[in-house]
């Protein structure tokens, strides 16, 4: 499968300020959560894949085209940027279907199209009142149906979770999967990790510029073998489990809490899959039931801890 | 089958290559028509166009050969009841304050509020150029400025020779057209690309007007002032508004009123204070495209 975004070696620079170093990249179609700090490269990214910078090294292909000044690959587009002040004496319908004619959409398909979109994002109800009126949330809603009323291929979201309501946030999680599993290539960016999981396992670690990592956020994990995998297994008899692992190689420590409703004990391993294996032959030789195993390091934050730490 | 394996559905949109700043236009005459203060203007000027109306319509009425009334008789003489070019060089000029207003109420923030408001990244990953975007923005205010200019002084004309439909008058009016369309524009133009370079370089719509009324208010005190201290009336085209009559003036084939001097050294400025403001202008939303 041809990839949608392909960089190799883009680099972008303000003056003296590199926004983004020497990026080898390449987007398939899906959701892909660009994630990294304020300032680690983002917004420069998807306003480079958007054309609206010029690379000032290396090349990017969109749809396998560069997109700058490329109307063929900006009708494609769809982009919900991260501001959100935008004309207050127009109504939310209005916005929508003026952004659809800015891209040339006929008089009548962006009516349409606008219509469409409100109902997407569930402002059908408010979409005749003036965006002064709306919340943050109503004008985050309205801003993503102006992105996705073209019905575009590829479409860049810019925080796009930023000052919605958790049922918002829920409804935006549910929208951005199901285009996802239509074909589409939705990126978004965020700064959240909790984010990023909740929509996506495809991610792009950015900081400071470069390319941390790409890919699957476990095999990302999976990848990290100088850093031990920590797993929590809670259980009745914990010290009766833990034995088993003490003099395993792979083992290189253990904590124990008796304290809490169910006893647990933390196991720190260099081969989590031997342990998981050896897991089940001395739960089933001692008869224990397991309540629960938890890997609290398997996660978008512990991963982003150790690539920037 | 997912939809990128079966190829994608066919975009519906007009493959616009020309005319794509024309929905910018319209878009910022739409917002323009629901300002109240436009409005307000508009049915001023319209008053203006009424009065000059009935002026046409009282002309032809009583400017028949057979009419020997006083009233007739005095309003032959009096100049300023006549229809004649002079008339609508008048008309025109008249307007310039209605359109120097209407160009500072829908274009002093067109720029800067767009910048303000982020919106230039929005314009911009569109398929829309700068040029575009400039093109259309200068031309929602070259339109509302004609139409309070060009528009009514033509179909004072056509009510003109449709009053008094005699080879005569056509023959004294047929140019009159071209000439309102062109003094027109030389007054919208520089109206129109002036309050965009003001916006363009200004923070926001309230900096973008003082600014513009600054600088045409100072430019006409320091052109009297000059004219003044050196005793020399050519001086008085430092005075934008008074080089836009000096071109008008000329277009409407009118003796010398405002400067002494040949009208191609206003053209020149007029000329000049366009490209100026639309260098600006480009420099300004080029610039932005780039780092939108």
């Amino acid at each position: 499968m041809n990839p949608v975004i392909e960089a190799h070696g883009l680099s972008k620079w303000f003056g003296e300020v590199v926004a983004v170093n020497n990026l080898d990249l390449a987007v398939e179609p899906g959701v892909t959560g660009l994630l990294g700090p304020n300032g680690a490269g983002k917004s420069t990214f998807i306003k480079l894949a958007l054309g609206l910078y010029a690379p000032s090294r290396g090349t990017l292909r969109v749809f396998g085209e560069p997109p700058r000044n490329n109307f063929n690959i900006l009708r494609r587009i769809g982009y919900c940027p991260e501001v959100d002040k935008f004309y207050e004496t127009m109504t939310g319908y209005e916005f929508v279907y003026w952004m659809n004619r800015f891209r040339g959409i006929r008089r009548d398909i962006a009516s349409k199209r606008a219509e469409e979109a409100c109902e997407r994002v569930r402002m059908t109800d408010r979409m005749d009142d003036l965006i002064a009126e709306y919340s943050k949330g109503m004008r985050q809603r309205i801003k993503l149906a102006q992105a996705l009323a073209a019905d575009p291929e590829l479409l860049f979201l810019d925080e796009p979770m930023t000052g919605l309501d958790p049922e918002g946030r829920e409804e935006l999680f549910a929208l951005i999967r199901e285009m996802g599993r239509e074909g589409k290539t939705i990126i978004f960016s965020t700064h959240i990790l909790y984010e990023v999981e909740r929509a996506t396992n495809a991610v792009v670690l950015l900081y400071n510029g470069c390319v941390l990592a790409q890919g699957d956020i476990h095999q990302i994990r999976g990848l990290i073998d100088e850093r031990p995998h920590t797993v929590t297994v809670a259980c009745a008899v914990p010290h009766l489990l833990a034995r088993h692992f003490v003099n395993e190689s792979a083992t290189l420590g253990m904590e124990f809490d008796t304290d809490g409703p169910i006893p647990s004990f933390t196991i720190r391993t260099r081969d989590p899959n031997a342990f998981y294996q050896r897991l089940n032959e001395a739960a089933l030789e001692d008869g224990i039931a397991i309540d629960s195993i938890q890997c609290p390091d398997d996660n978008l934050q512990a991963v982003f801890n150790y690539l920037v730490h | 089958m997912p939809i990128y394996t079966r190829s994608y559905r066919s975009y519906e949109g007009e493959v616009r290559r020309r005319f794509r700043w024309w929905v910018i236009a319209v878009h910022e005459l739409r917002i323009l028509s629901k300002n109240k203060a436009f409005l307000g203007l508009t049915a001023l000027a319209g008053l203006h166009f009424l009065l000059r109306v009935q002026q046409v319509v009282a002309f032809d009425t009583l400017n028949t050969p057979g009419q020997t009334s006083p009233i007739v008789t005095l309003m032959r003489q009096i100049e300023m009841f006549n229809v004649d070019p002079g008339m609508f060089f008048d008309f025109i000029r008249l307007q310039a304050p209605a359109v120097f207003l209407v160009s500072i109420l829908a274009g002093a923030g067109m720029i800067c509020g767009d910048f303000n408001n982020n919106l230039m990244e929005v314009y911009f990953s569109k398929p829309l150029t700068w040029r575009d975007y400039v093109t259309g923005k200068a031309m929602a205010l070259i339109i509302a400025g004609l139409c309070f200019t060009a528009v009514p002084a033509v179909f004072l004309v056509i009510l003109h020779l449709l009053m008094s439909p005699t080879l005569e008058t056509f023959r004294e009016m047929y140019w009159i057209p071209v000439s309102a369309t062109a003094f027109s524009l030389v007054l919208v133009l520089p109206c129109a690309l002036g309050v965009l370079a003001s916006s363009a370089v200004s923070r926001s719509e309230r900096y973008a007007s003082i600014a513009i009324f600054m600088i045409v208010f100072g430019d006409l005190m320091l052109g009297q002032l000059m004219q003044e201290l050196m005793h020399q009336r050519q001086y008085a085209l430092i005075a934008f508004p008074l080089a836009i009559n000096r071109i008008g003036e000329s277009l409407f084939q009118q003796r010398f009123q405002f400067i002494p001097l040949p009208w191609h050294y206003a053209a020149v400025y007029v000329g000049a204070v366009c490209l100026g403001a639309l260098a600006i202008v480009c420099r300004v939303v080029r610039r932005a495209e780039v780092a939108a």
